[in-house]
């Protein structure tokens, strides 16, 4: 056997390590084998010594009893402590909720009352919701509808027949 | 709950002794080894769900102690490496020859020291020593190697002579 191969079996089995099966294989070779027999021994005396220079020379006195009173406040701490991380992660759930539907829907628009003078400064602007090159949720066309308006047809412009407010391939950028 | 704690009565019964006698060899430790016993018991009912489901509980509880001990070096404190050798008690005389030996010992890496004394002092297995130091069998194995062709160089300077 190779000496590489021999040295870590050889001290596999003065730690103890070995199993049976490999261990009655060793031996029989040791049996063979002079040198490697006495590099064994080496190892165990080694072992030895070293057990004997770490063994305290004293027993140890035995030690106290659980400290069961500890235990039963560590078990109720962490249970407290469980408690407040199930709440806490109810209350973020029902806040991130409550986040999430916020930004999901726009906010309400102030539509001014009729008469009033905004609405007059709505007069010359862009009344066709349906051609107004402001975007489907701008303030001018939800204006324009909730107040009824109809294109107007000024002198220099040519009536175009009505369209659909939602036009199948708008090219126009809609400014939120 | 109850049965977690009378598991860890037979827990305690089996293994407080070894464990106390771990704490008590850290020379800035071995005041508060009682203290610290009751500390590792505490965090292994914490865990008691893998406790439970260990392979060996010895060696999950030396693992937890070796934590504890960590734990308590990490205060302020003079640092001292974990395990090192106590202050030598008085020897009879048969015994000086060990001393060489323990000195050999005291002059090896942290690392291999210490597992070398969980190997000795505690008789733990590589499978149980790599439980507790969280590392690979094999590196368990590789450091005891060491360590024990280390300590026989010291008792055998010759033979390393022979051999090199």
């Amino acid at each position: 056997m190779k000496p590489e191969l021999l040295e870590p079996l050889l001290l596999d089995r003065a730690l103890g390590e070995l199993s049976p099966e490999v261990a009655a294989l060793l031996d029989e070779h040791l049996a063979r084998d002079p040198e490697a027999a006495r590099l064994a021994d080496e190892f165990d005396h080694t072992l030895v010594a070293a057990r004997a220079a770490t063994r305290l020379d004293t027993e140890p006195p035995p030690p106290p009893a659980l400290d069961h009173a500890r235990l039963q406040r560590m078990a109720q701490a962490a249970r407290a402590a469980a408690r407040r991380r199930q709440w806490f992660q109810l209350a973020a759930c029902l806040a991130l909720g409550a986040v999430a539907g916020w930004l999901a829907h726009p906010a309400p628009v102030l539509v001014p009352p009729a008469g009033t003078a905004s609405e007059q400064s709505y007069a010359g602007s862009p009344r066709d919701p349906v051609n107004s090159s402001a975007g489907l949720w701008s303030r001018s066309r939800i204006v324009a509808e909730h107040t009824g308006d109809r294109p107007s047809v000024r002198p220099h412009q040519s009536q175009t027949p009505a369209r659909s407010p939602f036009p199948p391939h708008s090219s126009r950028k809609e400014n939120l | 709950m109850d049965d977690a704690v009378a598991q860890l009565e037979t827990l305690y019964r089996d293994h407080s002794r070894a464990l106390l006698v771990y704490f008590r060899r850290q020379r800035v430790l071995a005041p508060n080894a009682e203290d610290l016993l009751q500390d590792t018991f505490v965090r292994a009912l914490r865990n008691i769900g893998r406790l439970r489901g260990a392979v060996s509980p010895r060696a999950y509880l030396f693992g937890i102690a070796r934590h504890v001990s960590l734990d308590a070096l990490r205060l302020p404190a003079p640092a001292e490496p974990l395990l090192r050798e106590p202050d030598a008690p008085t020897h009879p005389p048969e015994d000086a020859r060990l001393e060489p030996l323990r000195d050999a010992i005291a002059r090896l890496p942290d690392a291999q020291r210490e597992t070398l004394l969980l190997k000795l002092q505690h008789d733990l297995s590589y499978e149980e020593i790599a439980e507790v130091l969280a590392i690979p069998i094999g590196t368990v194995r590789s450091r005891l190697h060491h360590a024990v062709l280390q300590l026989r160089s010291s008792l055998n300077p010759e033979c390393s002579h022979h051999e090199t």
